[in-house]
């Protein structure tokens, strides 16, 4: 999110907007956004280009489209850029208390959705940022902490703003869930268990896929106590039917990553990736995508000390990788990462196709293609500029961000 | 997936070995340069396997040693790299039997007292800034293990000290699995092994199934019985250790704690064992150690005060006048600097051990003792060519590392390198 204000001209151009927006009538009637570009993501940029919406979905795209009647026409002007509404894969917040459920290590059943605050301070910053869909990714404190949601940063209806309630399984393969965990203190603490250690990391996932193979039961000591069958995201991930979501920061907890990949056969993509440029040949040889988490270069950095370069993402893409940015900010990083050498072209996917593909949401947003969903981002220059700053960002047809000024709505 | 579903490739990759997804393909896009045959000439070629040789030439090609012999009777066929040392010394590479700093440092899980199933394989990081140094000291090989932290700590690996991708530097996975049967594990917070008595029987309950579980896979895979046992990863890995192709490295110290070592782990669960410290008064039980010829590889403490005698004695010392031939020593690195392996040797020697022993102790001792004998610890036609050359004998701590050479490559070589230890 750009925390910078907009200038006066920005802001009159925005409230003269909202008069004419559409945001208290979204599904009725049609739309025609112009603009001097058009980032379609999929399929190259339109200069110009216009997007017809109806009924929160894009209808149409193309360079020029007649407006249907009775159509609101939204013009841009010349040097604005509509692109698709952003996708973070590890969107940061939105969770009330810990995204994770702290007395068991392996809860691989246990979904955030519950414990989302819909109207969470975080959803506005992302929508002020252009990110319209995000992942709620359970915390890495467990071992096995849970299923991956995918919501809406706005919307009228809770059930609405529900993307996906299962976007993949979280694992950690790295040391955070043995932070707070003791070998010895009170004997009474939920925190007298494994693992201490990453070798009791790998050993508990090892231990919890094999069983989950043969069907054995699960370990009360470290599995949550579940009606159903607490396994059965695993069994769903070792059948292929189910991605593999790895939280991995060190270039060997990666290699750790390919290793189980390959011992249990899931499909795995990289969560975090501080130090995949190491290891991008093998990750690149295993098509396994990477969700970097925040760049940045403070080094070494974390509670692992992992080494971080301004162009993780740019080797990884070089490499052959799919590179999606993540953790906030994503318009910001999309312009550091392309700034240190990720193509433009990648960079504008790493914040919109690639995160949607990464969750299996791409048939619904991470485009502007005919038949998506109507979330889009209105810029007042190139996306890639530092300088340019967000107009207004629209989810399922309808302007969300700025939000409209009541003094204004009467107009 | 169906129950027992686990094929065959995914239980050799269970036991640790490498996905190939995890290969990095290095190795076969190796300059040509680097996969040049060498020729190295030096003044005195210490082969670990017989009498050192003067004027000696060691030719390596394709990372074996193909030749070694003096000069005047091994020919340099063309096209080989000589690398002329001059009247320096030529060993083979050291071997440390008892490392903790090849990997993360992620080494006492500790909420168990014993933990088979955990492996440092995940958390190598090979080449990393310790093992760079080592290489300076001349540590060709490591064995790189959990701490003593709990009686039975899990699987270590043995890796080589030069860099590469993991495929590359990994010598054998599950390299050793290490006990602790003295000292450190013993608790007092009210739980199960609170002194030697409650750690032994702790041990002894823990083989005593991983015994059991291995013996029912063989009659199962000999056919003795039909019944499949179920895989328990937690065992598994007992597997190479009752068969006898890896050992056990052995916390074990004292006149007390090594006859507990001997009698259960070697008499009683007749496995492959490493006395892996061996200190204090130790050595008094060097009559059983004979008796049984199992290796010492002491330290890294090298002395004890007698409070008999008023004096300092050198551990190795004692065992060596006591008769023990199976002898070397380790550093316990970090406590230890993996790269001061060869001062080891030479306070042992400050003690009263002998110099030509103490270059065995460090070299196809514990290359022995590792059960990698057939890859490294001497010069010999067919091993790893890991060598090192210095400027005298590394038991004379004047002397210095100015090049080494692992898996037939110069990784370390004071002319570019800089002199780094």
């Amino acid at each position: 999110m750009s925390r910078r204000r907009p200038d006066r001209r920005c802001l009159l151009a925005t409230l003269a907007l909202i008069a004419i927006s559409p945001t208290a009538r979204a599904a009725e009637g049609d739309v025609l956004v112009r603009a001097g570009t058009v980032e379609t993501v999929e399929s190259g940029p339109l200069r110009p280009g216009a997007v017809l919406i109806s009924g929160g979905t894009i209808a149409q795209v193309s360079a020029e489209i007649e407006p249907p009647e009775g159509a609101e026409v939204i013009d841009l002007g010349e040097d604005a850029t509509l692109m698709p509404g952003l996708v973070d894969a590890d969107l940061p917040g939105g969770v009330t208390g810990p995204a994770v459920e702290e007395t068991r290590e392996i809860t691989p059943t246990f979904s955030p959705l519950p414990a989302v605050d819909w109207s969470s301070r975080a959803f506005l910053e992302a929508l002020a940022g252009g990110t319209t869909t995000g992942a709620i990714v359970p915390s890495s404190e467990n071992v096995i902490p849970g299923l991956a949601v995918v919501v809406k940063t706005a919307g009228e209806e809770q059930s609405d703003r529900v993307v996906s309630r299962d976007a993949g399984l979280v694992i950690t393969v790295a040391s955070d869930p043995a932070s707070r965990n003791r070998s010895r203190t009170r004997p009474d603490s939920i925190y007298v268990r494994q693992p201490t250690n990453r070798m009791g990391v790998v050993g508990l996932l090892r231990e919890s896929f094999a069983r989950a193979a043969r069907g054995a039961d699960p370990d009360p000591d470290t599995t949550s106590p579940a009606a159903g069958d607490p396994y059965e995201p695993l069994r769903e991930a070792m059948a292929g039917r189910r991605s593999v979501l790895a939280i991995s920061r060190t270039d060997f907890d990666m290699l750790t990553v390919l290793r189980l990949a390959g011992e249990f056969g899931y499909a795995p993509v990289v969560y975090g990736g501080h130090e995949a440029y190491k290891v991008a040949e093998p990750l690149a040889s295993s098509r396994v995508p990477v969700v970097l988490g925040a760049l940045r270069v403070d080094r070494p950095f974390g509670p692992e000390g992992t080494e971080l370069i301004w162009n993780v993402a740019g080797i990884l893409h070089e490499a052959g990788v799919s590179v999606s940015l993540s953790g906030g900010d994503l318009l910001d990083q999309a312009r550091f990462a392309s700034r240190f050498g990720l193509p433009r072209e990648a960079a504008l996917r790493a914040i919109t196709i690639e995160p949607a593909r990464v969750l299996g949401v791409d048939g619904r947003v991470g485009s502007i293609s005919p038949g998506k969903d109507a979330d889009l981002v209105a810029l007042d220059g190139d996306p890639l500029e530092f300088t340019t700053a967000v107009r207004w960002t629209m989810v399922d047809g309808a302007i969300r961000f700025p939000k409209p000024d009541p003094s204004q709505q009467e107009d | 997936m169906t129950p027992n579903r686990i094929s065959p490739t995914a239980l050799v990759l269970l036991l640790g070995l490498l996905s190939p997804m995890a290969a990095a393909q290095e190795a076969s896009s190796a300059e040509g340069q680097e996969n040049r045959p060498l020729a190295v000439l030096a003044g005195k070629v210490i082969t670990c396997a017989g009498e050192p040789i003067v004027d000696g030439v060691v030719l390596v090609r394709g990372g074996k040693i193909e030749a070694v012999g003096p000069q005047t009777e091994v020919e340099i066929p063309e096209g080989y790299e000589v690398i002329d040392c001059g009247d320096k010394f030529l060993m083979p590479g050291l071997v440390e039997v008892h490392c903790h700093v090849g990997g993360s440092g992620d080494l006492n899980e500790m909420v168990y007292q014993t933990n088979p199933d955990l492996r440092v394989l995940d958390q190598v990081i090979p080449h990393n800034d310790a093992l760079q140094v080592a290489v300076a000291g001349g540590v060709t090989t490591v064995c790189y293990i959990p701490g003593s932290g709990t009686n039975m700590g899990g699987f270590g690996a043995i890796l080589k000290t030069g860099p590469g991708e993991l495929e590359d530097v990994l010598v054998r996975f599950p390299g050793v699995l290490k006990i602790a049967q003295w000292g450190n594990p013993e608790r007092r917070d009210g739980t199960l092994g609170s002194g030697r008595m409650g750690m032994n029987w702790i041990i002894r309950d823990q083989l005593e199934e991983g015994r059991a579980y291995v013996r029912a896979w063989d009659d199962y895979e000999s056919g003795k019985s039909s019944e499949r046992p179920e895989i328990d990863l937690r065992l598994e890995m007992f597997k190479p250790l009752f068969r006898r192709e890896i050992p056990v490295l052995v916390h074990t110290q004292g006149y007390q704690g090594i006859q507990a070592t001997l009698e259960m782990l070697h008499d009683a669960m007749d496995l492959r064992i490493v006395i892996g410290h061996g200190t204090f008064e130790g050595y008094l039980i060097s009559d059983e150690v004979i008796r049984r010829n199992v290796p010492v590889i002491a330290g890294p403490r090298g002395f004890r005060f007698d409070p008999d005698d008023g004096q300092i004695h050198g551990i190795v010392a004692e065992y060596d006048r006591r008769g023990v031939e199976w002898l070397g020593v380790n550093t316990d690195s970090p406590v230890i600097p993996q790269e001061e392996l060869s001062f080891q040797a030479t306070m042992a020697v400050r003690y009263g051990w002998n110099e030509e022993e103490a270059i065995r102790g460090i070299t196809i001792e514990p290359a022995r003792a590792l059960m990698i004998e057939d890859r490294v610890g001497s010069i010999e036609v067919g091993k790893d060519a890991d060598l090192v050359i210095c400027t005298g004998s590394i038991i004379d701590p004047r002397n210095y590392v100015t090049q080494v050479i692992i898996d037939g490559k110069v990784v370390y070589d004071i002319a570019k390198d800089r002199r780094r230890f």
